[in-house]
């Protein structure tokens, strides 16, 4: 055997022996994964494998694809349950393989939990996405980023009044022009529209979905910053992390 | 000998074997035993099978207390070391001729019926080049790892333990370049290897690279706490090649369901070789007059009916008909047993329908 | 079929008794059957059951009971235990999209209970359950998510009043909390400490109740102050994944609605009051809500809703409406048949709440009420069948708005009073509360 040449197959493969990559969509993200830095490859799935909820949501996988079958996201782009659970279970010695998943992938998932009830082993593939997902923007992952931008707004409303989607949200024409023209019409006489709602923790209620009290809210905010959620939000959106940091301030949260 | 004391001659000292011996002499008729190697117990004292699927039962547990019985019983004639040459005569009245190997001596005796329990070989994987067996270092079949397993020492052949160990399924089976049929245990017996491995060496990366996996009936519970408790990796596809790099196995395959095609090294390949008639069971057909069917086993007259040889007074059993497990073959010794007491005591003369 | 003397009727007449093990096993396993739930996750679901009562024993935590002071209603779930629906005095957990963009579905639900005279609790002390973050964005994490699930059940037992939870979302989150709080002694410690420091304690609800189960076990008061005939009306049900998907066997399942092998509510709402209630192919599929996709990446849901949920319907069943029970559907299913609709396809069906459908049936107004002004698709030919006059509503609703511009003070709908006293404790009653009860 021909030692250079033997070299030179072996140099073909990844770090750690493998080299593979033919199905469709796979190739990049596998370019991707591969130029990553692999100590954090090495945490994310430590990571996953340390949740408590982990346990519980990943068994072992027969490859029945019961779980893709009912899948919706599947419908429309190339997202498999089976392919995560596969990935999740081959990542202890493959962290590589898991974290292709982490850049696009994972964000494809509604978490409709139709493949946890169809599931002969019980495995919860969308309970793990949400996992990884939580992993993804602890760890300020750049197509986290991507992702979560568009939603800034709503995160800091949800953070700092625990409500979203909010009346003075449908002012602008632009946010919802896709659910109707119609829609437009409701944004011109909002405040009327609101004013009239005969629920009275409602009514004229445009910044928030209810008159939420200001300690209940207070609350919230303490509750967040105590459990990490700030914190975790910080390495992915920082602003919006800043922002809730100064409205709890303002507050007088502590 | 008198009619009364003809006895029953058993070839093939393996389970079936056994367990029909055994079956034979606690009914209280005579039994002889002929056993082509020098010792009893068939492949798993062959290959010193280390456990039984599906509970890893030791295998010693199962195959001591039989090889015991039918050396210490008085019913039971052990011949160790024999082949049967010659048979000839009729149902009730077999005239056989056995020849001991080591000695070059022949006993002639005459026999009421005969059990066909001559067992099988597993494949040689030599006459499969792809796999590189026999040529490369560090590929094994399963029956070479049951020593490894039972000496609690697996290693290369470099004398290290291996860090990334792939079992390839199905080598010498669903081929039509090897042996077409299925070996039905050999999925099982891999994974339990692979979980024996990762009790020894809980670090070692273990892959299980199948076409489909076979773990039937009571079985699949090794298939689902491989991957649950062991952490045990599969991979769907089968392998085109493996390549000696010049320190670590390069194989190359297809992941039909999440990498695509691939190529990987391993430390250490495990071919699970498959189940085909042994040479035991050519020569027995061959003596007696028995049909083989287009793959090399015995044929029954039924394939449904294992035991019926379609000839008054042979019966089969065990693994020369088909491929089987251990706990099949001691059942089919059983089966074979009754019809040979039935037959012996004169109470069916033609072989049941 | 399981007889309540505890013997199963064999196909040939014959009765066979079964001990009292068997009969409970046989219960649990033909309920799931007919629903292809697994066994497995049941024995899990129970066993949490299980050591919540322990915990409690224990002193670990307070549970919050249904007891007989709530009149509770017994219905049956996947995993064979009979769960105690509150009916009266129960507090009302919000849904941050229903309040926030379809005012109708709630105000709907408030005017159903000030009807049948069911007094209820309106807080302003309450959070959402910020799931959104969960199942969303992956912001959150289950010790935040169980803080807020928990604080907003301490604020429900402080006032005497049992949690009804508005949204599928925050339901199917709660269910996930209480089962890694009651199962796992670090994040119950945890979220005690967190608790702890807003001066709370832990109180878990015995039972987590949906509101559609409410309106399911009510039906029958519902169904009896109908005013309009809607025999002629044909009903397509959606249910909600976070309902009946996310830990199957704590949803409602009767064996008398759609045979079993459905959830119950909704589809029996239908049902009590004399509509046509018809199936189609595709009733098990998601509507396509996906949570960040409906706001970010939306051409993945209206798609899906679409071309999955709302076309398949329309052909198959040319119902009159699309019924469901959760914040999302109602927005996904609505909504994402605008822009199919600007591109010529046809197929359209008004989406709208069970509570709404059962409001206007029992005569509430269109507009003020059900706030049908809210909902894209053309609910017109609904009302027609109805037999409610929109045209007429709409005009009194506009001069109604017209009052409201000029300083008028709306009508609000009020809950009957009631009977129960709330717990003791600093944060129980404040002076400035708004009058809610």
């Amino acid at each position: 055997m021909d030692s250079r040449y033997a070299a030179k197959l072996v140099s073909r493969l990844g770090e750690d022996g493998w080299h593979y990559g033919g199905l469709p969509g796979l190739q990049w993200e596998a370019e991707n994964a591969r130029s990553a830095d692999r100590s954090v490859m090495i945490q994310v799935v430590e990571e996953l494998r340390n949740d408590t909820r982990f346990e519980e949501f990943y068994r072992a996988c027969i490859n029945c694809g019961n779980c893709t079958s009912m899948c919706p996201p599947f419908r429309l782009v190339d997202f498999e349950p089976r392919i995560v659970v596969q990935k999740v279970m081959h990542a202890k010695d493959e962290p590589e393989l898991l974290y292709q998943m982490m850049d696009q992938y994972i964000w494809s998932c509604f978490q409709c939990y139709s493949c946890w009830e169809v599931c002969p082993a019980h495995n919860n593939p969308g309970g793990l996405v949400a996992i990884l997902k939580e992993i993804a923007v602890r760890h300020g992952l750049p197509s986290t980023k991507k992702a979560l931008e568009p939603y800034s707004k709503i995160l800091y409303k949800i953070m700092t009044t625990g409500t979203q989607i909010t009346p003075d949200m449908h002012t602008t024409v632009a946010l919802f022009r896709d659910w109707g023209p119609h829609k437009a019409e409701l944004a011109k006489d909002i405040r009327v529209e609101r004013a009239a709602v005969p629920v009275e923790s409602m009514a004229g209620v445009m910044d928030k979905s209810w008159k939420v009290d200001k300690e209940t809210m207070n609350e919230l905010m303490t509750i967040q910053k105590e459990s990490g959620v700030v914190d975790s939000v910080r390495h992915t959106l920082k602003d919006v992390a800043d922002m809730v940091d100064d409205t709890a301030k303002e507050a007088g949260v502590e | 000998m008198k009619e009364q004391g003809r006895p029953v001659l058993v070839i093939g000292g393996g389970p079936a074997g056994l367990q029909a011996a055994k079956d034979i002499a606690e009914f209280g008729e005579q039994v002889v035993l002929v056993e082509r190697r020098k010792e009893l117990g068939g492949a798993p004292i062959r290959w010193s099978y280390h456990t039984l699927a599906p509970d890893f039962r030791p295998t010693e547990e199962v195959m001591g207390p039989l090889v015991e019985f039918c050396e210490k019983n008085d019913n039971v004639t052990v011949m160790k070391g024999c082949v049967v040459e010659e048979c000839n005569g009729r149902p009730g009245e077999f005239r056989v001729r056995i020849k001991d190997e080591s000695a070059k001596e022949f006993t002639e005796m005459v026999v009421s019926s005969i059990i066909v329990a001559t067992g099988f070989e597993h494949f040689d994987a030599r006459v499969d080049p792809r796999y590189g067996y026999g040529r490369l270092p560090n590929v094994i079949g399963i029956n070479e790892l049951e020593v490894m397993l039972k000496q609690r020492r697996v290693v290369g052949h470099d004398g290290r333990p291996p860090k990334r160990v792939a079992f390839i399924f199905c080598v010498g089976s669903r081929d039509r370049s090897t042996n077409p049929w299925c070996c039905t245990v050999c999925c099982g017996v891999s994974i339990k290897q692979g979980i024996e491995i990762k009790q020894l060496l809980p670090d070692t990366q273990v892959y299980m690279i199948y076409m489909d996996i076979r773990t039937m009936g009571l079985w699949e519970k090794m298939y689902w706490d491989s991957m649950e408790k062991y952490g045990i990796n599969f991979i769907r596809g089968r392998v085109g090649e493996v390549y000696f790099t010049g320190e670590r196995l390069l194989v190359k395959g297809e992941d039909t369901l999440v990498r695509g095609p691939f190529e990987v090294l391993f430390d250490m390949v495990v071919l699970a070789v498959g189940i085909e008639p042994g040479p035991g069971t050519k020569q027995a057909a061959n003596v007696l007059k028995l049909s083989l069917n287009e793959y090399g086993f015995l044929a029954p007259r039924l394939p449904n009916v294992h035991f019926d040889s379609g000839k008054e007074g042979i019966f089969l059993a065990g693994a020369c008909v088909a491929p089987m497990s251990v706990e099949e073959a001691l059942s089919e010794g059983s089966a074979a047993a009754m019809q040979a007491v039935k037959f012996r005591r004169n109470i069916v003369k033609k072989v049941p329908v | 079929m399981l007889e309540k003397d505890g013997t199963v009727q064999l196909g040939n007449d014959e009765k066979l008794e079964l001990t009292k093990d068997d009969a409970k096993l046989l219960e649990i396993l033909s309920s799931q059957r007919r629903a292809k739930l697994a066994f497995g996750t049941t024995e899990d679901y129970l066993k949490m059951l299980e050591r919540m009562k322990e915990l409690e024993k224990k002193g670990e935590i307070i549970v919050h009971h249904v007891t007989e002071e709530y009149d509770p209603v017994g219905v049956r779930t996947l995993s064979g235990r009979v769960k105690r629906i509150p009916t009266r005095e129960t507090w009302q957990h919000k849904s941050c999209g229903q309040c926030g963009h379809i005012p109708g579905y709630i105000s709907a639900f408030y005017w159903i209970m000030s009807e049948l005279g069911i007094p209820y609790v309106d807080d302003t002390n309450q959070t959402s359950c910020t799931a959104w973050n969960y199942y969303g964005s992956g912001t959150s994490n289950p010790v935040a998510l169980s803080a807020v699930f928990l604080r907003n059940m301490h604020v429900a037992y402080e006032k005497n009043a049992y949690p009804l939870i508005h949204c599928g979302t925050s339901y199917g989150d709660y269910k996930e909390c209480r089962y890694l709080v009651i199962m796992n002694r670090d994040i119950r410690e945890r979220v005690r400490a967190i608790l702890k420091k807003v001066g709370r304690e832990l109180v878990v609800p015995e039972e987590l109740v949906h509101y559609s189960e409410w309106l399911h076990v009510m039906r029958h008061e519902v169904a009896a102050r109908r005013k309009h005939d809607v025999s002629n009306v044909k009903v397509a049900v959606h249910a909600a994944c976070h309902t009946y998907k996310l830990m199957a066997e704590d949803y409602t399942y009767d064996e008398n609605i759609l045979g079993g092998r459905k959830p119950a509510p909704t589809s029996s709402v239908a049902l009590a009051l004399g509509a046509q209630l018809l199936d189609y192919s595709n009733w098990y599929d998601c509507c396509g809500f996906g949570f960040r996709h409906i706001l970010t990446e939306r051409e993945i849901s209206r798609s899906f809703a679409y071309f999955r949920k709302i076309r398949p319907i329309v052909r198959e069943t040319h119902a009159d409406v699309l019924i469901t029970h959760d914040t999302g559907c109602v927005t996904t299913l609505d909504k994402s048949q605008v822009v199919p609709l600007a591109q010529g396809y046809k197929e359209t069906i008004p989406v709208i709440s069970d509570s709404q459908f059962a409001a206007l049936a029992m005569g509430a107004h269109p507009f003020i009420v059900c706030q049908l002004q809210w909902h894209i698709a053309d609910w017109k030919p609904l009302l027609a069948k109805m037999g409610i006059d929109w045209k007429a509503a709409y005009e009194e609703y506009r001069s109604y708005l017209d009052k409201v511009k000029g300083g008028m003070k709306p009508a609000f709908i009020r809950s009957p009073p009631r009977r129960l006293e709330p717990r003791g404790g600093a944060k129980a009653f404040r002076v400035d509360e708004p009058v809610m009860t």
